[in-house]
């Protein structure tokens, strides 16, 4: 259950950061800290530049020229890439000499190519080639939810393993551990890892080295959780229906109900908030975690307990207080009957096509699939708001966490390319730490084009594509990624002919993406207590693995039939005889055993 | 073999050999018509059977057959430890029974009606529109299956226009098996139609002509020549479908069933799916397509003894 639960929140967050930039979400994942002021658009003086990015660029003469005339261009030749973002020199990677590396690509689903390019050979390679001299070649590729889980098991089964692992967690690093196929890094990662990488994955202290260790050697690079929390549920309501019918933001779960029921009578809709519920309780949109938090449990979730153990979230009280309300909202018909058959990505298109004005969903949301949202009713302005409070003022929500996935290396690859991945995470490091704002680097022809000195948004991101495309050796980013007041307040105030038109579109932000996502990040930020963590992130246990599957259904199927009215609340309770019965007794027993011996 | 006969009891008798000899040179081509297709049954049909042995191993990918403990009948008392096997194997036996059923009539009755109809253009493009869907996977034909039934969908609005109750297709446990079964016959009916119409038309006509000039009525022609024509047909495709009472659809259940209606629609395949495959636990993935192979083979080795003893119909 733990293994699906992280399965789920890695390959949605895969689909969501795809998602996300689908539109122009460049700047919604560099900008995540809070400002000042994050609802008043940060803009520069002059009108024409406060439009678009491409008017601004066209109001300075010749934005190629303005561009090289900002300190931060001078120090790299014109047309390299780098020149859009770095403050000072990076110093050059280690270049290898043509050094194949096969890899496992478990890509996101927002990876296109441009034109010829093909998963083999495309403008992310070749850029790797040219730099490091490092091919990531694709041993075999899988894309999303549907296609990852079955691809890994087939390889599994069949031995096909690539040399280079990303996104090895779960059950498939217990068994490839176990079976000691995985490669002994620990000296290589001692004498190669720059002192900026150690900081940056918690080195050695860190909690995600837990799953990877074993004799006290790591086998693997951990990705990194930083307290990211890139997917914690906000509240995403239309603030201008909220004008309309002179309403506030909710912030306690009356409240809540009264809009879900006033936007669903007075705006005729089919719902009062959009849900999905084929996935379990929490996920990544249209989630229903915080009406768990606000009684503070979280099905799924080991969490600690008074005595010190762990107890599995689902089979504590406040659960019945939960799904009870839950039952009276289904009944009234504000979460709409297919909510069961609705993942979360089918559950987006309830605010797409606008048949919703709330729901819960990360702070990513305004990058998508809000702008869809726009498109379609040119008024909705979605606003975010904490997690509402339960009738004790308790708030939580399912914390995200990637602790459990790693990257690692298969047993008797040859040393040298274990010490070019650290490197070129070394180099990653290296680049992001002197990235104006904060950023990972940016790829011409991934992130952005430049045509005449415009600028536009690329087919992607290149996190996107070293997260899933080619070897990225580090996830997730560390803080630095997030934009800090500092840094912004330091573009505002540029003045804007210094600032190249990449940078331009950062601040002027002509679609509100940035502005409010970096709004959602302040206030996701400033509520850090909210969430409710999952304290086990080992591989699944021998029982999990035996009973999962069944205790994974009769928990689903209670929690369904509870709130769809097939069952009364009371069955809560059968459902948590019969966990425990089944299995469940003997998991808490093997997973509090693996607790104590982590400590 | 005639021709071999005759030859040989006219004039002087050539040696058995040589009759052997020149009866495979006459036929070697055919012989050799038959390797490829032989090589790639044992290749991909027989040489991957040494597979079963994981069934009864604790099979562990990384360690091999060899590797891998052994661990007798273990998986399937596994499996039959699960409170609800019994459950997910009367799912599965009632969805693939009224499958097999509906479908089998609806295939049959389409071919009929399409047989009776005479202009041929019109005949052709109603046969081509029919198996459309068949060619539609069931990720894209369920994803438009769950905007169709969905509670505002299409099919309910005509409900409630004319006066009937709105029906929750895919969450109502109760109604969930009879979706499966007429949404699956929706998308292959006029698929399985196709062999049937192929057996209409060997029937000779002159049997038509015989019978309109006896007076037979269109109906009558259609119940004493069509049917008695094609009925070798019909037992065929019965008798073949019997292999599939464990088939329910797997790939239509993952795409259509949520848990409000795992009591009925939870099957087999969708249990090892998640257990076996995504669990990796393969051994036990593995027990179940044999077992499943076992009893497909007990009920169509039965259905071809009860065709031949009943019909007296023999398939080879």
């Amino acid at each position: 259950m733990k293994a699906l639960k992280t399965k789920i929140s890695r390959r949605a967050f895969l689909h969501g950061a795809a998602l996300t930039t689908a539109g122009l979400a460049v700047a919604a994942c560099t900008s995540a800290t809070p400002t000042a002021a994050p609802t008043s658009a940060p803009k520069p003086a002059e009108p024409s530049a406060t439009t678009a990015p491409t008017q601004a660029a066209e109001a300075t003469t010749a934005p190629t020229e303005a561009v090289a005339s900002s300190s931060a261009d001078s120090m790299f030749p014109k047309g390299d890439p780098r020149r859009w973002l770095l403050d000072r020199p990076v110093p050059a990677p280690k270049k290898y000499d043509n050094l194949v590396i096969t890899q496992n690509y478990d890509m996101n689903q927002g990876i296109k190519f441009n034109g010829n390019d093909t998963i083999s050979d495309n403008v992310m390679s070749r850029y790797l080639k040219e730099e490091i001299g490092v091919y990531y070649e694709p041993k075999w590729a899988c894309k999303g939810s549907e296609t990852c889980p079955t691809a890994w098991s087939t390889a599994m089964a069949a031995d096909d393993l690539p040399e280079f692992f990303t996104w090895l967690g779960g059950v498939n690093l217990g068994k490839l551990l176990d079976a000691d196929r995985l490669e002994d890094i620990t000296d290589i990662w001692e004498t190669t890892a720059s002192d900026l990488t150690k900081k940056n994955k918690e080195y050695p202290t860190g909690q995600i080295y837990v799953p990877i260790t074993k004799g006290g050697r790591i086998y693997g690079i951990p990705f990194s959780n930083g307290g990211y929390a890139a997917h914690d549920s906000l509240l995403w309501v239309r603030q201008d229906w909220l004008d309309e019918l002179g309403l506030k933001m909710p912030d306690t779960l009356d409240d809540l109900y009264n809009v879900a029921k006033a936007f669903k009578e007075k705006k005729q809709l089919t719902m009062g908030i959009s849900a999905a519920g084929s996935e379990g309780m929490a996920t990544w949109n249209s989630s229903l975690d915080p009406f768990f938090g606000a009684f503070g449990v979280m099905p799924t979730y080991w969490v600690k307990t008074g005595d010190g153990k762990l107890a599995y979230g689902s089979t504590l009280p406040g659960n019945t207080d939960a799904l009870t309300v839950l039952a009276n909202w289904f009944k009234e018909g504000l979460i709409e009957p297919e909510f069961v058959t609705k993942g979360a990505a089918k559950a987006a298109e309830n605010l797409a096509g606008n048949k919703a004005g709330m729901y819960f969903a990360p702070s990513w949301s305004p990058g998508w699939p809000l702008p869809d949202s726009k498109k379609n009713d040119p008024k909705a302005d979605w606003v975010s708001g904490r997690v509402p409070a339960g009738p004790t003022g308790q708030r939580g929500r399912a914390a995200f966490q990637v602790a459990g996935s790693t990257c690692a290396f298969l047993k008797g690859i040859d040393p040298i390319k274990i010490e070019a991945v650290i490197n070129h995470l070394n180099w990653i490091y290296d680049m992001q730490a002197a990235s104006v704002i904060g950023s990972h680097v940016k790829v011409e022809g991934i992130d952005y084009v430049e045509e005449n000195g415009e600028v536009k948004a690329g087919i992607g991101t290149t996190a996107e594509f070293y997260e899933g495309g080619a070897g990225y050796p580090t996830w997730y980013y560390p803080a630095m990624e997030q934009m800090t007041d500092e840094k912004m307040n330091q573009l505002l105030k540029a003045d804007p002919k210094t600032l190249n038109p990449y940078l331009l579109y950062t601040v002027n932000d002509p679609d509100g993406i940035s502005t409010k996502t970096r709004a959602a990040n302040s206030l996701k930020f400033q509520t850090m207590d909210d969430q409710i963590v999952n304290q086990f992130i080992g591989a699944p246990t021998a029982t999990m693995t035996e009973a999962g599957a069944r205790l994974e259904k009769i928990e689903r199927e209670a929690y369904i039939k509870i709130i769809t009215g097939g069952a009364p609340v009371s069955d809560w309770e059968k459902f948590v005889a019969d966990w425990k019965s089944q299995g469940g007794d003997k998991i808490t027993e093997e997973i509090n055993a693996w607790w104590l011996s982590h400590q | 073999m005639g021709v071999a006969k005759a030859t040989s009891s006219s004039i002087a008798k050539p040696s058995a050999k040589a009759v052997r000899s020149w009866r495979v040179k006459r036929k070697l081509p055919l012989y050799l018509m038959l390797v490829p297709a032989l090589i790639g049954l044992v290749l991909f049909h027989y040489y991957p059977m040494y597979g079963i042995v994981i069934a009864f191993q604790k099979y562990e990918p990384l360690l091999g057959f060899q590797k891998s403990p052994w661990v007798g009948f273990y998986q399937f008392e596994l499996l039959f430890s699960q409170p609800d096997i019994w459950e997910m194997l009367r799912n599965t036996v009632t969805i693939a029974v009224g499958k097999i059923t509906f479908g089998q009539v609806a295939s049959l009755v389409f071919a009929l009606l399409l047989h009776e109809v005479r202009i041929p253009w019109f005949k052709r493009t109603i046969q081509s529109l029919s198996y459309v869907l068949h060619f539609l996977s069931w990720v894209i034909f369920g994803g438009m299956l769950l905007d169709v039934l969905a509670s505002q969908g299409i099919i309910n609005n005509a409900l409630a226009a004319i006066g009937l109750a709105r029906l929750a297709f895919l969450t109502n446990a109760s109604v969930f098996q009879p979706t499966m079964i007429f949404s699956e016959v929706w998308k292959e009916f006029g698929f399985g139609a196709v062999i049937f119409l192929a057996a209409l038309t060997g029937i000779d006509p002159t049997l038509y002509e015989a019978a309109a000039v006896d007076g037979a009525s269109r109906w009558k022609r259609m119940l004493h020549v069509t049917l008695p024509g094609i009925a070798p047909t019909i037992v065929l495709m019965v008798t073949l479908s019997l292999g599939g009472v464990l088939n329910a659809g797997f790939e239509q259940i993952l795409v259509l069933y949520n848990p409000a209606v795992y009591a009925t629609g939870d099957i087999i395949d969708t249990y090892v799916y998640r257990a076996g495959l995504l669990g990796l636990q393969f051994s036990l993935g593995a027990a179940v397509g044999l077992l499943k192979g076992i009893i497909s083979l007990v009920l169509i080795a039965l259905s071809y003894y009860l065709a031949d003893r009943i019909a007296n119909y023999r398939i080879f």
